[in-house]
């Protein structure tokens, strides 16, 4: 990459950025580094301490790092996470997208159109049905496996938001992983088959190398999307008791409906901390693959 | 072979019908009459199929109006970000500046910060705003598109950085030997190559902008008129007893935008994704 291939010019090139890292800046940056500071503060939603916010330094951090039920919410994110994310939808993404290859084009796009749709719905639509799903009464799910009045979502709330969080969210790996799985050349996989290779050795030895980025950009983007996903609360607001209160719920609960911003802000803050650490070592996982220089793939589809 | 392939055919089309049966839940539901919906004998299919609910969410509380703010929203995100976005990613491929890196990585961090963490601080600050430039303040739509515009640039720049980088410079340098000036190279030669993964990003865009509720909730407070969609969806709600009939119908309708939206730019975003990760 030249200083100045395209011939931009300093002033252009600043000009050309300009516009985003103003709004960034403006939208985001800051309203980030507000929370940063109400992390410090009592600030409250009523009463005295919201017309005059003390400083109070490093209590709010010392008292959620303390709390029970800030440990027992990152506990229930991880799994969260490692349940729905990982294990669910990165998993189950890949084999629809290497089942839905072998398909009819017509079959593969109408698959792929019905997984999708649970992706793009809005979130609260997906809420009522899912909550109409799995209902104590009337819910569908019940009358399916005849088993009436068992309330999914008390009975099992973590087990509930974590098949809702798969269903929702499994169309995102499954396009990224049909994309990559159209640069492996089936020449190769061809060559695989013919040396009498076995299904687990072809994705390991052909197709893993070749999908490695995808994998790592999807693994980082669902794991942040499910760390801070909040859709969870339209489900079970955080119940029975907090058995499926996740981070966001948590800082949700005692910011919004305790009322303490500040203590919630600095909730937000180690939340942030947290997906900073994710992104740091998919930085340094991804920077690993780049280091011995590969020569970029032949024969890819699409921009190579 | 054969087995192979059946046991294939069989596991997609289960994965099909299992993620597909919430939302056909919905449609049917929409369609039921009053007394089936909530009846004890739960039935996958309907006899009566009838359209009153549709009617009623039509012609009551402003819905068309809602329908339309939404679009307008989510269409003028989507415009602006892929602008924006673009002309951010050929700056930060095209350029090397001091801070780059750490512009990079900022647009990273930015797309991890809990959209609820902000939404205190960017009311505060939607509302002084507002007051210094008509038309972007509290209650206006202009603030919803600002909003999201800011929120889903990170995502689309880090999109159109893998884009942007694997056009060969020497298409453009071949460009500009030939007379093009720079605006004809980047719009006639750069745009267009990299129009795959506008349409990723758009995808994107437009479907956080369509689904979007904190904000809406948070930033339009008393103009009733400038309500959008998620929000009309909260008058079926009611303390005795959930009108399910209205929420499915108006749930469908929400759903239908998006759909057209999506069958348009689908087999555009799956080349589109998959060009923005390589290096």
């Amino acid at each position: 990459m030249g200083t100045d291939a395209a011939g931009l010019g300093r002033g252009r090139a600043m000009a050309f950025i300009l516009p985003a890292l103003v709004l960034i800046g403006v939208f985001l940056v800051f309203p980030a580094l507000w929370t940063v500071y109400l992390g410090l503060t009592d600030y409250r939603l009523t009463g005295l301490a919201a017309a005059e916010p003390r400083f109070v330094g490093l209590d709010n951090y010392a008292a959620a790092l303390t709390d029970a039920r800030f440990g027992s919410s990152l506990w229930l994110t991880v799994q969260f996470v490692l349940g729905s994310a990982v294990a669910g939808q990165a998993v189950l993404g890949f084999a629809v997208a290497w089942v839905a290859r072998g398909l009819r084009t017509p079959v593969r796009r109408a698959v792929e159109g019905l997984v999708l749709l649970s992706w793009i719905l809005p979130g609260s639509v997906v809420a009522f049905l899912w909550i109409a799903l799995l209902d104590r009464d009337g819910g569908t799910l019940n009358a399916l496996l005849n088993t009436p009045g068992t309330a999914w979502l008390l009975d099992h709330p973590m087990l509930s938001i974590i098949v809702f969080n798969i269903w929702r969210g499994t169309a995102f790996s499954m396009m990224l992983y049909s994309a990559a799985l159209e640069n492996v050349p089936p020449s190769h996989l061809e060559t695989a088959r013919l040396a009498g290779a076995s299904t687990a050795c072809q994705l390991g030895d052909v197709v893993l190398p070749r999908i490695k980025g995808h994998v790592l950009t999807n693994l980082l983007l669902i794991s942040l999307w499910t760390f801070n996903d909040f859709t969870p609360f339209l489900l079970t607001a955080g119940g029975p008791e907090g058995r499926s209160e996740i981070l966001p719920v948590y800082v949700y609960a005692i910011a919004l409906n305790g009322g303490r911003l500040g203590a919630g802000a600095a909730v937000s803050f180690l939340i942030l901390l947290i997906n900073l650490v994710f992104a740091l070592i998919y930085l340094r996982l991804l920077r690993a693959r780049n280091a011995p220089p590969t020569a970029a793939a032949p024969g890819g589809r699409g921009p190579v | 072979m054969k087995r192979a392939r059946l046991a294939a055919n069989t596991v997609a089309i289960v994965a099909a019908v299992v993620t597909f049966f919430p939302i056909y839940w919905m449609a049917l539901s929409a369609l039921k009459p009053a007394g089936e919906i909530q009846s004890l004998q739960v039935r996958p299919w309907t006899l009566a199929p009838t359209l009153e609910h549709f009617e009623r969410v039509l012609g009551g509380e402003n819905f068309a109006r809602y329908l339309l703010n939404s679009l307008m929203v989510a269409l003028a995100v989507v415009a602006l970000s892929a602008l924006v976005a673009f002309l951010a990613a050929v700056a930060v491929t095209r350029f090397t500046f001091r801070f780059r890196t750490t512009v990079l990585i900022m647009f990273l961090v930015a797309q991890m910060v809990p959209v609820e963490a902000l939404t205190i601080p960017l009311f505060f600050l939607v509302r002084d705003i507002g007051t210094a430039v008509p038309g972007v303040g509290l209650n206006t739509l202009g603030s919803l598109v600002l909003v999201h515009l800011a929120f889903s640039l990170p995502f689309a720049i880090w999109m159109m950085r893998g884009f942007v980088a694997a056009v060969p410079e020497a298409l453009e340098e071949a460009a500009m030997i030939d007379g093009a000036s720079r605006p004809v190279v980047l719009w006639r030669i750069l745009f267009p190559l990299v129009a795959p993964g506008l349409i990723a990003t758009g995808v994107f865009s437009f479907i956080t902008a369509w689904n979007d509720f904190i904000f809406a909730r948070t930033f339009i407070i008393s103009a009733k008129d400038n309500q959008t969609l998620p929000a009309a969806l909260l008058v079926f709600f009611k303390p005795d007893e959930n009108d399910w009939g209205g929420i499915m119908a108006a749930s469908t309708l929400m759903t239908i935008p998006v759909l057209i939206f999506f069958v348009a730019v689908q087999r555009r975003l799956v080349a589109g994704l998959g060009g923005a990760v390589k290096d």
